[in-house]
């Protein structure tokens, strides 16, 4: 949502409890907690949900890619004992924060410094480069330049985003179609990046329960099984202009890392969620989870690949382009909705096997691998 | 650094307000009158942004040295519509990422503003030679067209 009057702890321990309760599950059954690195603490979750004692926490601050980190480190805690059945949660009035109201409360706390923060600050500010837009810019010029995307490229991907959140009822942009004379009639805010090439922001929260209980205990909904799960970063992981290949990419050892864990390769996904941050973005991630080889994820997206019905459907909810930004949390329950069959006019037919990916801070890489339970 | 819009007013004329290694980066910068980066005094390897330790030897000796004061694009933005305010008079305006003969790479804003980089056509742009400069505070800046 947009214009949210309540604080993002409170948005996310609304959706701790709705998480909890779809799995069937009750905050007395959690003895883990990832939480996002902002805006609240594993310490105050646990109270707020009534957990008296808590084995386990862990928070990897890599920006819009901890969502997944934490479900990562959520289900290598599961695996290897140390818990049982962990919170993994998200939430920020990513609209709200930039545009305070009177009468609403504000976080006391902000986002968690990241590993990027000092060369931000002391090196790329003084050159007037202040926010992501900027800081990603030259890595999709880069991009067009090596691997020939164009505007044309981006388009298509923004409106396939677009068209997948008419089907979503709680998307922002679910009425506002887009045309390819909307999307260049956008402004250009950094070049290459348009408006349109750009995520919303968003009021929301998202959470997940990572647990090996659901097997045994009696749940609303089916699970589906984490199959692998990676992370990586660019070298170096707190600057861009400094690295050798602009387009080397955390995922790229992500996913490597995660099919390996997994079993599996990129041709045998039935449906994907891309962390689309910016249109250029999310396709040179494409690229580099392999659904597309280097250079076709432009052809792809033009070509109806990326639809509903297409070879290999993403984001089908919208997106961070048209739903709405949850740091990509809202890919792992979309994803995981088409592995239940439950995502009703947008379900992917047959959808098994799904991976999500997470982008953050200067292009570090998360990616999780999901599998229905037959 | 404290985001100072009365210091950034006015761009490209801007004081860093960095710490550590990075502000000594601008001091060094400063007193040569021209751009540097750091060098390794065992290994001789370059690097920037300025680290405590060299990643392919892990010597903690170095010093800030000259670099070559031209350089080559090897990617960019321009941008046009502000991120803040203290950039409200000057866009649009063009920030590089250019690599100089030492293998370095630097992300520099292009003087003067009014030079940027518009409409840019990715193959036309990259792989430019610019000219390096600093300024009285030791800020790097790019000259298009006149390496």
């Amino acid at each position: 949502m947009r214009g949210s009057d309540r604080l993002p702890v409170e948005l996310m321990l609304d959706a701790a409890i709705e998480a909890l309760d779809d799995a069937g599950l009750t905050p007395a059954d959690l003895d883990g907690i990832c939480a996002p690195p902002g805006f609240t603490s594993a310490e105050e979750l646990a109270v707020n949900l009534g957990v008296a004692d808590l084995p386990f926490s862990a928070t990897t601050a890599v920006g819009g890619a901890s969502s997944v980190a934490g479900i990562r480190n959520a289900a290598m805690a599961v695996a290897s004992g140390v818990a049982s059945t962990v919170l993994v949660v998200v939430g920020w009035n990513g609209y709200s924060w930039m545009r305070p109201r009177d009468g609403v409360p504000t976080p006391r706390h902000g986002l968690a410094m990241s590993s990027a923060q000092d060369v931000v600050t002391d090196v790329m500010v003084p050159q007037g480069a202040v926010g992501a837009t900027q800081f990603y810019a030259p890595v999709a010029n880069r991009y067009r330049f090596e691997r020939g995307i164009t505007e044309l490229d981006a388009a298509a991907f923004a409106m396939t985003m677009r068209r997948h959140a008419a089907r979503h009822p709680l998307a922002l942009m679910r009425d506002k179609p887009m045309s390819l004379d909307g999307y260049l009639a956008s402004p250009m805010l950094s070049e290459p990046f348009r408006m349109f090439d750009c995520c919303l922001e968003t009021d929301a929260a998202a959470a997940v329960i990572v647990t090996d209980r659901a097997r045994r205990a009696e749940r609303r909904s089916t699970a589906v099984s984490i199959l692998g799960a990676g992370e990586g970063r660019p070298n170096p992981p707190d600057d861009v202009a400094g690295r050798a290949d602009l387009l080397n990419i955390g995922l790229d050892g992500a996913a490597k890392r995660a099919y390996a864990m997994a079993g599996v390769s990129p041709d045998q996904l039935d449906v994907v969620g891309i962390y689309d941050c910016f249109t250029y973005i999310a396709m040179l991630q494409a690229e580099s989870l392999g659904i597309v080889g280097h250079g076709e994820a432009g052809a792809a997206a033009r070509d109806g690949a990326f639809d509903l019905g297409g070879s290999i459907p993403v984001n089908t909810h919208g997106g961070l382009l048209s739903q709405g930004h949850m740091w990509g949390m809202n890919h792992v329950i979309e994803m995981t909705r088409q592995l239940r069959g439950e995502a009703g006019e947008r379900q992917v037919r047959d959808a098994t096997l799904s991976a999500v990916t997470g982008w953050g801070d200067f292009g570090d890489g998360t990616v999780v691998i999901l599998e229905a339970q037959s | 650094m404290t985001f100072d819009p009365s210091v950034h007013a006015g761009f490209p004329v801007q004081a860093p307000g960095a710490g550590g290694l990075h502000a000594a980066w601008y001091e060094a910068n400063a007193a040569a009158g021209c751009l540097t980066a750091q060098q390794c005094a065992d290994c001789g390897a370059w690097r920037q942004p300025a680290r405590h330790r060299c990643a392919a030897c892990l010597s903690p000796q170095w010093a800030f040295r000259p670099v070559s004061s031209t350089a080559t694009i090897t990617s960019w933005t321009t941008t046009h519509r502000p991120f803040h305010f203290g950039f409200a008079d000057v866009v649009p305006y063009s920030i590089v990422i250019a690599e100089v003969a030492e293998g370095v790479r630097f992300l520099l804003h292009v003087r003067p503003a009014t030079a940027a980089l518009t409409g840019g056509d990715p193959a036309a742009i990259v792989g430019t030679s610019v000219a390096v400069g600093v300024d009285e505070f030791g800020l790097p800046f790019a000259v298009i067209g006149s390496a």
